[in-house]
């Protein structure tokens, strides 16, 4: 039994030293062969365009995980902003104006998750699976179950813009806000002590932090992230159906953990691992489109890179039986 | 002549009524100084350095430092008031670096209002050279010893300008090396004024390396001398010298086979090459100190965890591959030290807990369970245990007291019939009444031919109870006596790791 | 009367006390004041959700007994409806057809529970993560098996399953009664129930007492997941088709009926009982809240808030106690 221990450690460990980047860089590799074009500019800041919303999501889902918690309702939040985005800016309220309500959601989405799961001390799948329903009925009775499309051609230009005619404004959001975050993680104590929380929250409490209040914070910035994730990829899409981001959150939930932040809190990072996690993600899902896919595949996939990210973490560490 | 640095003053303490601290007087009598203090479990230690620390409050009496009063409502405050603890289980986060450990509530930092991780590292390695350890600040604490580990707690609370630090039990884990590094350490902070309160049990360590030593005897302490004053065993009669006048109840019993023998049983660095048995008709007592090894043997034995090594034989059959359920079905109980959480379901009635471990017997067709049984067994245990319930349907486990509470987990495996009992700690947290039932119950069960392995720190239940008592220190077997030469001090030499004598064989 | 002071005493913890307070006010109110809602064609469509939501809620409810929750279980819906449908409709002797149609979504029903309780017990994963990685790659195989296709012209045996009567009853009817029964029967009579107990309040003391508790915690799982597939048998042989998609957003409804019939999701204390008043006050608002111009989404947002809330009191109730 110790054997089949040791060697357990040692792959595991292995894998998330160096797993990370050869997987992301054997997919490149693959995928390159497969078509050449796949490593061209275009199609990498295609790529990057598309993982924009999921990539902030993931940024701010890893605040939560790295204190233990865990929230499913981000793909409601993501929605209910671009909802209020899109219907606002219809209306002829300022872009910056629209953009800060529908910030402004996803932060009282947080703050509604937090105060339950920190405050009230209710388990955190609950309280996100309950959110996850109500935000959504919440969006879909602002939208009246239509679609919605964004008309305010300064969004388009928003949405389409490039910095320099080169790099996407939404790139640019994907990228500065998955390095604040792993700043925040790693160079604040606020940051630090989600580590500690995770690892331990009662030795924690005992060394004098602020749990209840911490662990509030991070429900509070996992919906403001995603209602900015919803800003970036509503105003990409242009057109936003009853079902959108129906399910992103699975998607969000394996980018993390692929990207080596685990289930069991008191590990990760945002940048690299989260976003590596998030192109490792698209990856395979770019792939699938390139390979001409059967729609239907695409949900089969997802389960099991989900379930082969959740298992190495599992392997790594321990969690009770439930 | 000046205020001493800490002074305790007749503190007083109860749990439930039962006086844990009486009187407390307790001094560190000026910056710089070591003080020992030793005792058995349950002499109050614990107790008397939780109030100190915040975590529980007292009763009655003063706490002075420098001569101002103290009175710390939080562990917060105690921090503040500059005393540091060391306690066994370390509150290190092994999934962060050294300097991240030390630098959880506050850090320094850079220009731009976030951690500097440059000049984090840099007081981190200061900090760690204060206690002679020459890592690099950016290890991460998950593989490192605890004798490291313990040098960094040391470290941590010399960051938070301690004045008094506290080590309960330090060298338990500490190979000879760390040991010895720990002393020089010590040493070089009461050079520096940084005082200490060392509790250990290695009665050498103590003499070795304190200036003055306390002795704590049943909630009082017995004496505090300047260690010129003090011998080995000068402090193992202070520790024991407790007068016998309570009547264990003690009945002869007829030995008969062996029902449980254990060999070589040894796991890394808990168990050592432990080999005992166990004969039909006896009470077998196991004493020690904590840290001993006497709950890890027992749970290695009833297949709870792992081992490296070792043989159990059951009615003179090897049993290949011990564990709960098969001791159960075979007629082996073990009642856990930890009863809120190994023992008892808290929040389920009295009932459903006193039949929980014969389920299995209680299925009749289709797997139903015999209700009339259930309500049958539950009551005989409740009648024959004297158990006080309200009502052992709805009364929940957690609502009554911690001698019925026991009383409860002893039915529960009474009515499993078993042969061979292993106890750890039965009486702990009873009341006296309560105490002597279970005596009369366990001496009861040996007369009709089970074996009993009687774990317990009170060496006067198991002088008054037992047929023979084995000692274990660190993990080995240390001594044995029957009863004819049962001896407090003996047993404390044991307990202590002196192997006066032979070992029987 | 004592058996009916025992039996309130004892089947009812307050949360489900309360529940069903409000299922018979709710009822009444409905049935008096709910334009429709007093209708035979309403009751009787009323009566067959009923039927599906209390076989499925059952099996849930063994799994929160652990603490765990149980996200396939729409994914078995769709898979052995589609796959039964196949071979239903394989042509031949149509008795072996049925018996291997109904051999084969019990199957899958068992199998996929099966190793849902498996990654659960040997790899330690976490039961809410595990069975999200089930939904998605069974619940796409059965989309992808016909591309979303469904399979009708069902053999009639099979239909009358659905359809028919025994004994003047509905066979849906008897067939949630014998599962509401062989439940409780098992959850509160049997050994293995009062194992299911003692594992959910907790696992070490469980472990010491002898009682199997890795085992048990797999059964929990096989449960959940035969239960869904009786539930498919239902639901398909009723429809007359095998539909690949059968059960998509019931999820909420099953979590809902289980936790507000007061079943702890922390796990140690549940119903059956209680559950199944849950589904029924489930379905009654579902109904009601409809009839009175209610669009769904708000309903869903309700019944979201009220998983939430009763969440709550349970975590109340527990703080209580202590």
């Amino acid at each position: 039994m110790r054997a089949a221990q040791l060697t357990r450690e040692a792959v595991s460990s292995g894998f998330y030293r160096y797993g990370l980047f050869t997987t992301f860089g054997l997919l490149v590799i693959v995928f390159t062969l497969l078509n050449r074009n796949f490593l061209s500019f275009p199609n990498a800041i295609n790529l990057l365009q598309q993982t924009a919303s999921t990539g902030i999501a993931a940024a701010g889902l890893v605040f939560v995980l790295v204190s233990g918690g865990i929230d499913i309702s981000m793909g409601s939040t993501i929605f209910l902003s671009s909802v209020i985005v899109t219907t606002l800016a219809n209306r002829g309220m300022g872009l910056v104006g629209a953009f800060a309500v529908a910030l402004g959601c996803g932060v009282a989405v947080g703050v509604l998750n937090g105060f339950f799961v920190a405050v009230l001390r209710v388990v955190p799948l609950i309280v996100t699976l309950a959110s996850l329903y109500v935000v959504r009925g919440v969006a879909l009775a602002l939208t009246g179950v239509q679609s919605l499309f964004f008309f305010n051609d300064v969004g388009e230009a928003v949405a389409y813009r490039r910095l320099g005619g080169v790099i996407p404004v939404v790139v640019i959001i994907l990228v500065a806000t998955l390095l604040v975050v792993q700043v925040v993680l790693s160079r604040t104590l606020f940051g630090r002590q989600l580590f500690a929380i995770g690892n331990n929250a009662a030795g924690a409490q005992v060394m004098g932090i602020r749990v209840r209040r911490n662990t509030f914070l991070t429900y509070v910035i996992s919906g403001g992230l995603a209602g900015l994730a919803g800003l970036v990829s509503g105003a990409q899409v242009g057109a936003i159906t009853p079902t959108f981001a129906e399910g992103q959150e699975f998607i969000i939930i394996t980018s993390a953990i692929l990207g080596g932040v685990s289930l069991f809190g008191g590990k990760g990072t945002a940048f690299p691992g989260a976003f590596l996690g998030v192109l490792i993600v698209m990856c395979i899902e770019n792939g699938l489109v390139m390979a001409g896919a059967n729609m239907y595949l695409y949900t089969i996939v997802r389960g099991v890179v989900i379930f082969f990210a959740v298992m190495l973490d599992c392997l790594r560490n321990t969690g009770e039986l439930r | 002549m000046d205020a001493p640095l800490l002074a305790l003053v007749r503190l007083n303490k109860s749990f439930s009524g039962v006086r844990v601290l009486k009187d407390v007087n307790l001094t560190v009598r000026r910056p710089g100084s070591i003080l020992g203090l030793v005792g058995e479990n349950g002499a109050g230690k614990s107790t008397m350095m939780n109030i100190l620390g915040g975590v529980l409050h007292r009763d009655s009496g003063e706490m002075l430092l420098e001569g101002a009063p103290y009175n710390p409502r939080s562990p917060l405050d105690a921090e503040k008031a500059g005393i540091a603890f060391i306690h066994q289980e370390l509150n290190l986060f092994p999934n962060m670096t050294i300097a991240e450990n030390l630098f959880l509530n506050a850090a320094p930092r850079s220009r731009l209002g976030l951690l500097s991780y440059g000049a984090m590292n840099r007081k981190a390695r200061e900090a760690l050279r204060r206690v002679g350890i020459d890592l690099h600040p950016a290890t991460r604490v998950e593989g490192l010893s605890m004798g490291l580990r313990q040098m960094i707690e040391i470290a941590k609370a010399l960051r938070r300008k301690a004045r008094l630090v506290v080590f309960d039990e330090p060298t338990t884990s500490l190979s000879t090396n760390e040991k010895n590094h720990l002393f020089s350490i010590i040493r070089e902070l009461s050079s520096k004024g940084i005082s200490t309160i060392y509790i250990s049990h290695t009665l050498d360590d103590v003499l070795g390396l304190c200036q003055e030593i306390a002795v704590i005897r049943d909630g009082s302490i017995i004496g505090q001398a300047p260690l010129a004053e003090m011998t080995k065993e000068r402090m193992i009669s202070m520790m024991v010298g407790r007068k016998l006048d309570q009547l264990f109840p003690y009945v002869e019993k007829k030995r008969g086979n062996c029902l449980l023998r254990v060999e070589g049983m040894s796991r890394a660095s808990i168990l050592r090459d432990i080999g005992f048995s166990l004969r039909s008709g006896e009470i077998v007592g196991l004493f020690g100190l904590m840290g001993a090894g006497r709950s890890e043997l027992a749970r290695a034995v009833y297949g709870i965890d792992p081992v490296d090594a070792g043989r159990i034989y059951f009615r003179e059959r090897l049993v290949k591959r011990p564990a709960p359920e098969w001791w159960i079905e075979n007629g082996m109980a073990y009642i856990t030290e930890n009863r809120r959480e190994e023992g008892l379901l808290m929040p389920k009635s009295v009932r459903e807990n006193l039949v929980l471990a014969n389920l299995r017997k209680m299925a009749l067709a289709l797997g139903a369970v015999d209700t009339r049984r259930e309500d049958r067994d539950s009551d005989l245990a409740i009648e024959q245990l004297r158990i006080k319930t309200t009502d052992k349907a709805r009364q929940q486990a957690r609502k009554l007291s911690g001698g019925n509470q026991q009383k409860v987990v002893i039915g529960k495996w009474l009515l499993t019939n078993p042969q061979v009992f292993i106890v750890d700690e039965p009486t702990r947290g009873v009341d006296v009444g309560a105490k002597f039932e279970i005596y009369n119950h366990l001496n009861a069960l040996a007369q009709r031919g089970s074996a009993i392995l009687f774990i317990s720190s009170e060496m006067e239940e198991l002088i008054g109870v037992c047929d023979r008592i084995l000692v274990m220190s660190q993990g080995e077997l240390t001594g044995e006596l029957e009863r004819s030469a049962f001896s407090q001090e003996e047993l404390l030499k044991y307990a202590l790791g002196n192997r006066a004598c032979a070992l029987p064989s | 009367m004592p058996w009916l002071r025992e039996f309130n005493r004892r089947a009812f913890s307050s949360v489900e006390r309360m529940s069903m307070l409000f299922f018979v006010l709710f009822l009444a109110y409905s049935l008096v004041f709910v334009e429709k809602f007093a209708n035979p064609v309403n009751l009787g469509n009323m009566l067959v959700q009923c039927v599906d939501l209390i076989i499925l809620s059952c099996g849930m409810t063994f799994v929160f007994m652990n603490g765990g929750i149980d996200f396939s279980v729409t994914a078995i819906l769709g898979l052995s409806s589609i796959l039964g449908a196949r071979v239903l409709t394989l042509g031949g002797s149509p008795s072996v057809l049925v018996a291997a149609g109904v051999g084969l979504m019990l199957a899958i029903g068992l199998g996929v529970g099966a190793l849902n309780g498996l990654i659960v017990t040997a790899l330690r994963m976490p039961s809410f993560i595990a069975t999200m990685a089930t939904q998605l790659i069974f619940g796409g195989l059965a989309l992808w098996y016909t591309q979303s296709a469904t399979i009708g012209d069902l053999p009639r045996p099979f239909v009358q399953i659905g359809r028919g009567t025994l004994l003047g009853a509905p066979i849906p009817i008897l067939i949630m009664l014998a599962v509401v029964a062989g439940s409780a029967f098992v959850l509160h009579r049997t050994v293995l129930g009062r194992y299911i107990f003692a594992v959910g309040t907790n696992h070490r003391t469980s472990l010491v007492s002898g009682i199997p508790v890795k085992r048990t915690v797999f059964l929990l799982f096989v449960i959940s997941g035969g239960l869904a597939a009786v539930s498919s048998i239902v639901m398909s042989s009723r429809s007359g088709a095998g539909m690949p998609a059968l059960g998509k957003g019931m999820l909420m409804d099953i979590v809902g009926a289980v936790v507000i019939g007061g079943t702890s999701v922390t796990g140690g204390r549940g119903s059956i009982l209680g559950t199944a008043t849950g589904a029924a006050l489930i379905i009654v608002l579902n109904n009601s809240l409809n009839l009175l111009g209610i669009e769904w989404y708000v309903i869903n947002s309700l019944k979201g808030a009220m998983i939430a809330l009763v969440a709550l009191m349970g975590v109340m109730q527990a703080a209580q106690e202590r």
